[in-house]
């Protein structure tokens, strides 16, 4: 029975749908163009600009020129009008992201760069910031959550919701728009299509990779599309043009490899074993130097220290000091581990290899310490 | 505008909320009878001199930011007002100083940027160091047992290389946020109250440091906390900044 109690819901629901109908759809920003003062976007350009001040002297942000440089010219690859009104700043933090805001400041995350495995998925993910940009989305979503939660101030709970979801479908429309436009712009530019699904394709393994499941944000209450519709949607637009075009993983393992060993101490500490093992694959699979994935793949073990992970860490530090590129380190974390095994002898001859290759080592004195108890 | 979801909370925004939150309740009781501009008293007020007439006194630029309340309560920056407010409160503290015999020295942006960098940092510190003012001293409950009472903060050491560089004793750092109902806010704040709520229309958050150059020292702080008043205009504004200067030391 659908009682007028019942019924009133639906209701609210049916009127609500016409007040929160999203707003009119607006232009593209042009290159250099500023909104006038007296408007909304402006306030929030003002909003960005005071939040840029501050970024501009946080430590978090990574200042290396050479690399800066390198992303910046890969976003006028894309776009060589609007790139020159775009800031970048990369941002020491070991998570997959990157953001722009309405007045052009993007924000890049180290956690993305240790993750993208090449120019072309790199260019990927800055195509698709720079389409928010492009777009206006920030406008576009202020105006939607203004609109809905005018509307809403004088409704009951359930109407709230769904005014709500309506803002959130919005904005996962708006993240749609950008995956397009961001594909789209890397294509234009000569990058390989097939390495945009791969971007998102790798964060799945990533997610997944713990075996365990994880509780999905309902379609309803996400303001972004599922990962696994992301890779649906660029594999269907790549598959008729993949494997033409650049993919450019030497250029970028060349630009991000002075910073890998930080950005894997960071992403450590994150603690997510399982996802990290297969981020150190997937950089291994990208060019970088085994010598440096198996000493990372050594503390991983290391850290985890399961029943059986420090002799899964031993053999991980033993080929990477056989194989090129492992930071001397790797014999202070192999003495250790032996250390832990009680295998004393083979500890005091690790410790002594670390102290020999790094004679100034600041952990001298208490390595030393080590070798003396240890005899 | 991000590329995935991502659990990072903006915990500055949280705390800032929770300051002005906390600020409002302690001064203003209860908001709705709460008309006029309320001060919420000096520090160190006794222990400061000034000699008006020589003090060398740098204004930093003001940390302002107007918003317009929505109907439901949502700020939108407005920058047009925030830009004329910029104005009126920095006239208005220039004017009001000199009737005390103080000439404020504009601040000169540095070349080198370090220097920068350390000025930008100082403002952001004073930001954060007015904040917990507002919260563990005005706030009554939340105290700091260890200050015993007292009003002693400081924006560090590096301030000392600020007043070298700008060729002052004292820097005044002032620190404003403003909002402003719509027509539709006012409503719903009018239905609001009918039904026995405290729903807000707008209001006023601010507070200004002078900061001795010479040591670091917060040498005398002033907060003010009001729901009228209007900076976006020359004369109100001036009100408002008389309100954030009261007992300015002399």
């Amino acid at each position: 029975m659908i009682g007028a109690r019942n019924f009133a819901p639906l209701v609210a629901v049916l009127l609500l749908a016409a007040c929160v109908a999203p707003p009119p759809p607006v232009a593209d920003l042009k290159p250099g163009e500023r909104p006038d003062i007296n408007s909304d976007e402006a306030g929030l350009w003002m909003q960005m600009d005071q939040v840029e001040e501050m970024l501009k002297t946080s430590g978090h942000v990574v200042e290396d020129r050479k690399l800066n440089d390198y992303i910046r010219s890969v976003t006028c690859k894309l776009s060589a009008e609007y790139c020159q009104h775009l800031r970048l700043f990369v941002v020491q933090t070991p998570h997959f992201n990157a953001s722009m805001a309405p007045n052009g400041t993007m924000q890049v995350w180290t956690g993305t760069l240790l993750r993208a495995q090449n120019e072309a998925q790199l260019a990927y993910i800055l195509g698709h910031e720079m389409a928010h940009y492009i777009r206006r989305h920030s406008v576009q979503k202020w105006r939607s959550i203004r609109r809905t939660t005018d509307s809403m101030a004088f409704m009951g709970d359930l109407a709230q919701i769904v005014a709500m979801t309506s803002v959130l479908a919005f904005s996962r429309d708006h993240e749609r728009e950008s995956d397009d436009i961001g594909f789209d712009l890397m294509v234009k530019a000569g990058y390989d299509p097939a390495e945009a699904p791969k971007t998102w394709r790798a964060l799945l393994a990533e997610r997944d990779a713990d075996g365990e499941e994880k509780d999905k944000p309902s379609v309803f209450f996400s303001s972004h599309p599922a990962v696994e519709e992301r890779v649906e949607t660029l594999d269907a637009k790549a598959a008729p043009l993949a494997g033409q075009g650049i993919v450019g993983d030497k250029p970028y393992v060349n630009a991000v490899k002075r910073h890998r060993r930080a950005w894997l101490k960071d992403e450590m500490r994150k603690r997510d074993f399982a996802g990290t093992q297969v981020v150190l694959a997937n950089l291994a699979a990208a060019g970088h130097p085994a010598g440096d994935i198996k000493f990372f793949e050594g503390e991983l073990y290391r850290l985890r220290g399961d029943e059986g992970d420090l002799k899964e860490a031993i053999v991980a530090y033993r080929s990477a000091i056989k194989a090129k590129g492992a930071p001397v380190e790797v014999h202070r974390s192999l003495g250790l581990a032996y250390w832990k095994t009680r295998q004393n002898k083979l500890a005091r001859k690790s410790f002594s290899r670390y102290l020999a290759a790094a004679p100034k080592a600041e952990d001298r004195a208490m390595i030393q310490s080590y070798i003396d108890q240890l005899k | 505008m991000s590329l995935a979801v991502n659990g990072n909370g903006n915990i500055k925004g949280w705390y800032y909320f929770l300051v002005v939150a906390a600020f409002g309740l302690f001064l203003g009781g209860c908001t709705t009878s709460m008309t006029e501009s309320y001060t919420g008293g000096t520090a160190n007020q006794e222990t400061v001199k000034l000699d008006t007439k020589k003090a060398r006194v740098v204004l930093i630029p003001l940390d302002i930011k107007l918003t317009e309340l929505t109907v439901a309560g949502l700020e939108e920056p407005k920058a047009a007002w925030t830009e004329q407010a910029r104005k009126h409160v920095t006239d208005g503290l220039t004017a009001a100083l000199a009737e005390q015999g103080l000439t404020l020295r504009p601040y000169k942006k540095p070349a080198k940027s370090t220097s920068l960098r350390r000025d930008e940092q100082l403002e952001k510190l004073h930001a954060t160091v007015g904040g917990t003012i507002l919260f563990h001293h005005y706030g009554q409950m939340y105290r700091l047992p260890t200050k015993k009472g007292e009003m002693d903060w400081t924006l560090g050491a590096t301030a000392r290389q600020m007043g070298g560089e700008q060729n002052a004793e004292f820097a005044l750092y002032v620190f404003l946020r403003d909002s402003y109902a719509t027509g539709g806010r006012k409503a719903a704040v009018v239905v609001s109250r009918i039904l026995g709520g405290t729903t807000q229309a707008g209001e006023r958050v601010g507070f200004a440091s002078l900061v001795d150059l010479r040591t670091g020292k917060i040498a005398w702080f002033n907060a003010l906390y009001s729901d009228s008043g209007d900076v976006r205009e020359a004369e109100p504004a001036r009100k408002v900044v008389d309100n954030l200067l009261s007992g300015f030391p002399s």
